[in-house]
């Protein structure tokens, strides 16, 4: 049953690796429905309505004369062995508010996640 | 010997067309000072950007209460898998085999406001990358 289960997990790495399957992690964060969310306006119960859980959070301060904002995170990865897709996104919160958002990715990490701009 | 087995499976895959290394870059972008010196924030437009950079394999939007409006994002990306090797990890629900994979990656975001150069952020893995810090 071991002697199974570590062939059948060096099968699959192997085939991860020959590209013949996808390896994913995380799910494509949902751009599109950034628009419903208003600065200044929005509540942490609003954006998980939007976006769902995010997969991490933290803070950033990015000049001294700014306040802290908190960030949610949300990221996906997916590569079929030959080529990677990463997209990134990270709200910002405000004094319990939405501040604003960044997001990056690559192109065919939009075309195939579930509705980017 | 199922072991054994499972790795010969493993090398063999691994000469196989598709597993050797796997890249996605739009080429090297070491010299971020040439980005500060040949763009110029405010003036340079998106052509200019595209000659000096080529194209994004990707983008993305940056905004915040703070910004006079949101910037357009151009992703550039050079992320090879370096290293694969198998590995042999303890977890608290037993042992199991693991491929390990070595992961060289750059980031390079340019930020565009109103179709012009408006500033960019970089980033690497490798020890051996050399930003240029002011």
């Amino acid at each position: 049953m071991r002697i199974a289960r570590r062939f059948t997990a060096a099968a699959l790495a192997a085939c991860a690796l020959a590209g013949c399957m996808t390896v994913e992690s995380g799910v494509p964060p949902r751009v599109d429905r950034l628009e419903s969310l208003k600065v200044g306006l929005s509540t942490p119960s609003d954006i998980l309505q939007a976006l769902g859980e995010p997969r991490g959070k933290g803070m950033s301060r990015m000049t001294p004369d700014l306040p802290a904002r908190d960030i949610w995170v949300y990221e996906h990865m997916s590569s079929d062995g030959k080529a990677a897709n990463l997209r990134i996104l990270m709200v910002f919160l405000h004094e319990g508010r939405y501040d604003g958002h960044f997001w990056f990715g690559s192109n065919l990490a939009i075309v195939q996640g579930s509705g980017g701009r | 010997m199922g072991s054994i087995k499972g790795w010969i499976f493993v090398l063999i895959a691994c000469t196989l067309p598709g597993c050797g290394p796997a890249k996605v870059s739009t080429g090297a972008f070491r010299d971020t000072q040439s980005i500060e010196s040949r763009l110029q924030r405010g003036i340079s437009t998106a052509d200019d950007v595209r000659r000096l950079l080529g194209d994004p394999n990707g983008h993305g939007e940056l905004l915040l209460s703070v910004l006079d409006g949101p910037r357009q994002v151009w992703y550039y990306e050079d992320v090879e898998v370096d290293q694969t090797a198998p590995v042999r990890m303890g977890s608290s629900l037993g042992q199991a085999n693991t491929i390990y994979l070595g992961l060289r990656q750059q980031i390079l975001l340019v930020f565009l406001h109103g179709g012009r150069y408006d500033g960019f952020m970089w980033s690497s893995n490798s020890t051996a990358a050399t930003g240029w810090i002011r």
